[in-house]
């Protein structure tokens, strides 16, 4: 009985260092994996409130053309 | 849903090959596992090189959208109460025609749906519609 008790305990201990290992390895590679766009594009620009003027500049660039915007969330 | 749109996306223009396409794609953090900016794995979902991909930390485009269609509703074909200062414009696609103009507000688009995952046949029907003479 003791010995059952025991490996439960053990079996569940294991699970949980499991589980938090994947999470905190899951956090590392959102955190810190490579972000490179794929080639021929420019690379990944940071868009804010004082970077917003040339997102239209750009957006306005494209006249001639049809332009197509799309907002993603990354995960 | 979103990395689905992306692909969705990507299969869209695809079937477009004007060079004087442009695509604009921004990411933000809406879900609470965007902590972070996309991996090259994500934005080699939209890999096409007309394409231009942002990160957008504080989701400033999305309130920008918001503040043009609070500010006319009408303008942009939207009930007034669907749209507040707390909304976030994500998951979603627009098309603009050739002439379209970004002054002080948003152009009203040619186009627009959600989630882009579903949006895309309607995609590909406006891209087919502008692109007719």
């Amino acid at each position: 009985m003791r010995r059952s008790v025991r490996t439960i305990l053990l079996v569940l201990g294991s699970l949980v260092v499991v589980v938090v290992g994947a999470g905190v390895a899951g956090f590392l590679w959102l955190r810190y994996a490579p972000r490179h766009v794929p080639d021929g594009q420019p690379g990944l620009a940071r868009l804010d409130e004082a970077s917003l003027p040339r997102f239209r500049e750009t957006f306005n660039a494209g006249v001639d053309g049809i332009r197509i915007v799309a907002l993603l969330s990354p995960t | 849903m979103c990395l689905r749109g992306a692909s969705a996306l990507q299969r869209a223009i695809d079937e477009y090959p004007s060079e004087t396409l442009s695509v604009l794609v921004v990411w933000e953090p809406v879900l609470s596992t965007d902590i972070a900016p996309p991996t090259t794995a994500t934005l080699g979902l939209v890999h096409d090189s007309r394409a231009v991909q942002y990160w957008d930390a504080g989701r400033t485009l999305s309130a920008d959208l918001v503040r043009s269609m609070i500010a006319n509703p009408e303008r942009y074909g939207v009930e007034a109460h669907d749209v507040t200062p707390d909304t976030i414009v994500w998951d979603a696609v627009a098309v603009f025609p050739a002439g379209a103009r970004w002054e002080r507000d948003l152009p009203v688009p040619a186009f627009m749906d959600f989630p882009v995952v579903e949006a895309a046949d309607g995609l590909r029907a406006s891209l087919a519609a502008l692109s007719t003479p």
